[in-house]
């Protein structure tokens, strides 16, 4: 799973489901750890605004 | 940097500030820190904010946050037709919450309350395997505070409830995400009501608003709900706006100037909120209405009741889980029946259709709408749906289901 820094608007949705905390979220970006991430797709359900792709 | 409170609330938002300013007021040594350096920005929200909360939370609603006034609400079905519900005299408002935070944030700082902010918190400081402070990093140096008490008002995300194992995280179908336009140019029905429009199209498990602000200026969002939508939820408020007939009407003339976007946990309260030295409170604890996607006034009555539970226990030298649950308790006595309740109703709507939807406005009044939100006269409303069209049998069932629960 990967964020489009250019269309985040850092609402911290995604942050906020992911099981395995590989999504670190500052005030200034949301980045995924991709060594925790287990590609369960949580994310990719909630973004209001479709930053996260595959 | 190296830090000692009694208090230390990490988040500035409505339910930090309230629980500051009730434990500073009673002369507790508070400290508030958020991520942020600016409180109160960007704007996640509808703007919405009922009188009750407040009032419960012996607070006031900052007047210089105060854009409007709100009198009732307008529902709208997916074909247009409407129900009203209006209150003689306004019992809610619409506020600016970039002044509405700011000035709860001041007037915590007033009583007396410290503050830090552009700190991240990052973990909670343990000692012994219990609360002991939180550790961070601010302006590129680490922060370590002891603190006899952790509040947790860190939204939606919150970091403390994470690391306390209060939340470990939030499934997808318990967040709504909103997106939202302040515009101008919108006619609105009416300045005193709040519009709502329903519809399978126009928002899945969710609902467009309206929320006007006076001289044709209005909040016009969506929250619909995680993991049930096709397309983004930015999307859906466009097409809204501009291709479904009811936007167009009032938003065909209306142009942004600004765009807003938030996640809003809507799964009800956490099944605990306190450990030894340790509060959760507002976002952070689930404090948001499971149907309206309301928080400010729970957040407010939920800081109100912390700060003062927060302070008694100091006051005795207990600041046990078992001391700081009371604040919980006394939270859930109000609330929890009405936000189990509206949980229910909550999964009721995402398995109604737009027929029914439809049908629910023609047969359905305003007060009624108001009960069942509240979680209240299901039976009653089941019966009259059921005499006036046998077809909404399914919905009657799950409302009985709600009954019983």
């Amino acid at each position: 799973m990967e964020v489009n820094p250019e269309k985040c608007y850092l609402c911290f949705g995604c942050a906020s489901v992911c099981p395995v905390e590989a999504i670190f979220a500052s005030e200034r970006a949301v980045v995924i750890d991709q060594e925790k991430c287990t590609k369960c797709g949580n994310c990719l359900k909630v973004c209001p605004v479709g930053a996260i792709s595959e | 940097m190296k830090l000692t409170t009694d208090i230390v609330i990490v988040g500035c938002g409505p339910a930090g500030s309230s629980t500051a300013i009730t434990a500073a007021k009673k002369g507790a040594k508070v400290l508030l820190v958020d991520r942020k350096t600016n409180v109160g920005i960007p704007v996640q929200c509808g703007e919405a904010i009922g009188k009750s909360g407040a009032t419960i939370a012996e607070l006031e609603i900052p007047k210089e946050s105060i854009r409007a006034e709100v009198r009732g609400f307008r529902v709208f079905s997916p074909i247009g037709d409407f129900i009203d519900y209006a209150k003689k005299e306004p019992d809610g408002y619409i506020v600016d919450r970039r002044v509405f935070d700011k000035e709860l944030f001041a007037k915590a700082i007033e009583m007396g309350a410290d503050s830090l902010l552009g700190l991240n918190v990052l973990d909670i400081l343990w000692s012994d395997k219990k609360v002991a402070g939180i550790i961070g990093r601010a302006h590129g140096e680490s922060v370590e505070i002891d603190a006899k008490i952790v509040v947790g008002a860190d939204g939606v995300n919150s970091t403390i409830a994470r690391k306390a194992r209060l939340r470990r995280f939030i499934k997808p179908e318990d967040l709504d995400v909103s997106a939202g336009f302040e515009m101008v140019n919108v006619k609105y029905d009416d300045e005193q009501l709040l519009e709502f429009y329903f519809g399978r199209e126009i928002a899945p498990r969710g609902y467009v608003w309206i929320f006007p602000k006076g001289n044709n200026r209005a909040n016009v969002g969506i929250g619909v709900g995680g993991g049930t939508f096709k397309e983004t939820a930015k999307l859906y408020l466009e097409k809204f706006v501009k291709k479904n007939p009811l936007g167009n009407k009032k938003c065909g003339d209306a142009r942004v100037i600004e765009f807003r976007i938030g996640a809003i946990p809507v799964g009800g309260v956490n099944k605990k909120n306190t450990l030894d030295n340790l509060m959760l409170v507002g976002d952070a604890a689930g404090h948001v209405h499971p149907v309206t996607g309301g928080g400010i006034g729970y957040a407010m009555v939920g800081g109100s009741y912390c700060g003062k539970v927060a302070v008694d226990a100091l006051e005795a030298g207990d600041t046990s889980d078992q001391m700081l649950q009371r604040y919980d308790r006394m939270w859930r006595d109000r609330y929890q029946h009405e936000f189990v309740q509206g949980l229910k109703l909550r999964d009721a709507i995402v398995d109604t259709d737009d027929d029914t939807l439809n049908k629910l406005a023609t047969i359905l009044q305003g007060e009624e709408i108001v009960s069942l939100t509240a979680g209240k006269k299901l039976q009653i409303v089941g019966k009259l749906l059921a005499t006036r069209d046998p077809k909404l049998i399914k919905l009657v069932s799950r409302l009985k289901e709600l009954k019983m629960a």
